[in-house]
């Protein structure tokens, strides 16, 4: 987990946003910068860039991120516009969208997966993917 | 046609530091006149006093709170600020890009003018770089609620810093941006480094490191203490206020006189 040090320059590129280890957040947490989560976290997270979910991480809610990388807890959907990574001490209970999903040994993932297209197929309902892979069967046959 | 405000000498030896630096002025030719402050002349009302006048150009020769309260006043009223912090330690050196006063004052002549925002702590406060949240006493962290925006955070806290730009040197142009974003940055600090004990760091100097274990960044948000009121300290630890308390920034609010070879583009507009 990266800490900030007073002493040292802080490196602005975009707005960084880092939640801490014992911090409880409720809503919806919104950046166009990278986010870095260490703590609890009940709501949605959505970022421009990208997303670490530290190792005492729990985030009950969906994700989306340009890369993501989960050595935390994840209850909720999960997005990833470009690379996702389940750590070996990451958890994941929730359906995938992602462009390169890496699964590390070790790694816990309960949910559907897909490999959509740059990451950006948006998560739907079983039941309504199960009737575009029917459509798609009879234009097909 | 410059207006300086100096602040009332506290000692001899500050007294004396003020006419150096009236007299390094002086050696500058910059046109303009002097007012100093004194038991019956705060320097607000010598500030207002110069702008009644018509200066357009104000500069603060003081410590970080009187450059911070007279800005507000400056800034209100459209003119430029010009800075010549006597705090060696002074949070202004990073905003106009100057390491020492001497510095601080060959710059205004130059006269490189960049806009920058402002935070507000409450109805009344402001200040240019950051302001301090921190229980009178505080040994262990305490609850701090933290609004913003979409979300409420509940964050266990030593101290908290509610800065406009970068804590660090900004000694790129990318960074003193940060002074001109739109946005404040707000450090949480849940523990001071362990590696040297309070008694080692004063008996050899050494700096004890602080840590921030959160940092969030927003326009406007609030910040109120769970378990106890908290102080909202400006940078040279003076009491402004207390929470509970709404901060938020001002853009585009005020012009400073910064180093000309600061590398900051001047003057910086926002929509």
């Amino acid at each position: 987990m990266a800490m900030f040090d007073q002493n040292k320059p802080v490196t602005k590129k975009v707005s960084e946003t880092v939640v801490g280890v014992d911090v409880n957040l409720t809503g919806n947490l919104k950046s166009d910068g990278d986010i870095q989560i260490n703590g609890k976290v009940k709501g949605e997270v959505d970022t421009k860039s990208d997303l670490f979910i530290g190792d005492q991480a729990v985030i009950e809610g969906s994700i989306k991120g340009k890369n993501v990388v989960v050595t935390g807890q994840v209850r909720g959907n999960l997005q990833a516009l470009e690379d996702l990574e389940i750590s070996p001490t990451g958890k994941v209970f929730g359906d995938l969208v992602t462009k390169n999903l890496i699964v590390k040994k070790g790694a816990s993932f309960t949910g559907k997966s897909t490999m959509g297209e740059n990451g950006k197929k948006e998560l739907k309902p079983i039941y309504e993917l199960e009737e575009l892979k029917a459509k798609d069967h009879i234009k097909n046959s | 046609m410059y207006y300086f405000v100096l602040e009332q000498a506290k000692n001899r030896w500050q007294a004396g530091f003020q006419n150096r630096i009236a007299a390094f002025l002086d050696d500058l030719q910059i046109v303009g006149e002097i007012a100093k402050a004194n038991p019956i002349q705060k320097v607000e009302e010598l500030c207002q006093l110069g702008l009644k006048k018509g200066y357009h150009t104000i500069v603060i020769i003081g410590t970080d709170t009187t450059i911070s309260t007279l800005a507000a006043l400056i800034a209100k009223q459209g003119a430029t600020l010009g800075i010549v912090p006597i705090d060696p330690e002074s949070s202004f050196y990073n905003l106009i890009g100057c390491t020492n006063w001497e510095q601080a004052c060959l710059a205004l002549p130059k006269r490189r003018v960049a806009t920058f925002d402002m935070g507000q702590a409450g109805a009344e406060r402001f200040f240019l770089t950051y302001v301090k949240i921190a229980p009178d006493k505080a040994k262990k962290p305490s609850q701090v609620l933290l609004e913003i925006a979409d979300f409420k955070a509940e964050v266990p806290a030593l101290s908290m810093t509610v800065a406009n730009g970068p804590l660090g040197d900004a000694d790129s142009e990318l960074m003193r941006q940060g002074f001109s974003d739109s946005l404040l940055d707000i450090y949480v600090t849940t523990q001071v480094g362990q590696t040297n004990s309070s008694i080692i760091s004063s008996i050899f100097k050494t700096e004890q490191k602080t840590t921030f274990s959160s940092l969030f960044h927003a326009d406007r948000f609030r910040v109120s203490g769970l378990e106890q009121i908290l102080n909202v300290l400006g940078p040279d630890d003076r009491i402004l206020t207390k929470t509970p308390i709404e901060f938020s920034i001002v853009p585009s609010a005020i012009k400073v006189i910064i180093k000309k070879s600061s590398g900051v583009k001047a003057p910086v507009k926002h929509q």
